[in-house]
């Protein structure tokens, strides 16, 4: 019994996929399982003040947070699937968030500008 | 004997890995929180970039204590580093952004201390004293005129005078 034949019997896996995806003991991958649910919900509040932001920097913000969440999730499953060379994701994935926000700050700064 | 001690670092292990991660988890839904019941672009800004760094670094270093090896561990004290130096220098560029582009201030604001303070053409501070104690005309020309229902800077409030310290003093204390 692990959280894969718990996501298979409620139905969010298919049957093909077998207990090779996630590994470590059953306390841990439930708990990220909980922890991905509550990262679901953050990254859909993120979404609702990136679609009805009243001005343009508060979308850059709330895609800054929805960009930061996104390593958060490769973070979590670098721990549920065992490879620890998603951590490498993580962080090109930062600076691109980065760079990305800088670019978005440098434009709006520009547009200000008579 | 060592069986046990096997047995007990492992059991911390575990135990640590689920705390930072529960820890992330409740910081990143905070910041989400934040982000949608706060009234301004700069509230919204310092709840979702503090907590949403700290959720977000919780986690990396659960990644750390659950392998517990050396290159994952340096791996993810190099993102934990970015990810702190990055953000407030990427919430600082945003924030004087949306300073420029005039996105509205709360109507609460008590005190808005770059007021004038920016030249509005080249974009440069230039400098700028405070204004006397219980001045209710501000010479100095805002930004934000206009944009917020209230005026920015209200000096009738008692709760905000302790914030505006007196050059004079704190000087001669600190001689």
């Amino acid at each position: 019994m692990n959280a894969s034949m718990m996501l298979e019997s409620v139905g969010a896996l298919p049957a093909q996929i077998e207990t090779a995806l996630f590994e470590g003991p059953i306390a841990i991958q439930a708990v990220l399982l909980i922890v991905l649910g509550m990262l679901a919900l953050a990254m859909i509040g993120c979404l609702i003040r990136l679609l009805l932001g009243p001005t343009l920097p508060d979308r850059v913000v709330a895609l800054d947070l929805l960009g930061m969440f996104a390593v958060a999730v490769i973070a979590i499953f670098a721990i549920l699937i065992g490879r620890p060379v998603l951590l490498s994701v993580c962080l090109i994935m930062g600076l691109i968030l980065f760079l990305g926000t800088a670019a978005f700050a440098l434009y709006l700064e520009r547009r200000a500008r008579p | 004997m060592n069986e046990w001690v096997v047995t007990s670092v492992t059991w911390l292990n575990y135990v640590l890995t689920i705390v930072l991660v529960l820890v992330g988890g409740f910081f990143s839904v905070l910041a989400a929180v934040g982000l949608l019941r706060m009234p301004d672009v700069y509230t919204r800004m310092q709840a979702a970039t503090k907590a949403g760094t700290l959720g977000v670094g919780c986690m990396v270093l659960a990644v750390a204590t659950h392998f517990a090896s050396l290159d994952v561990v340096l791996e993810s004290l190099l993102v934990i580093v970015m990810l702190f130096i990055t953000a407030p220098i990427a919430s600082h560029l945003i924030a004087r952004a949306a300073y420029f582009v005039g996105s509205p201030l709360w109507d609460g604001t008590a005190y808005d201390e770059m007021r004038g303070c920016y030249d509005a053409d080249s974009h440069m501070l230039h400098n700028c004293p405070l204004p006397s104690q219980g001045d209710q005309s501000d010479p100095r020309p805002s930004m934000l005129a206009g944009r917020t229902s209230r005026e920015v800077m209200t000096d009738d409030d008692e709760d905000m005078t302790p914030r505006r310290r007196k050059p004079d003093a704190s000087r001669s204390q600190a001689s």
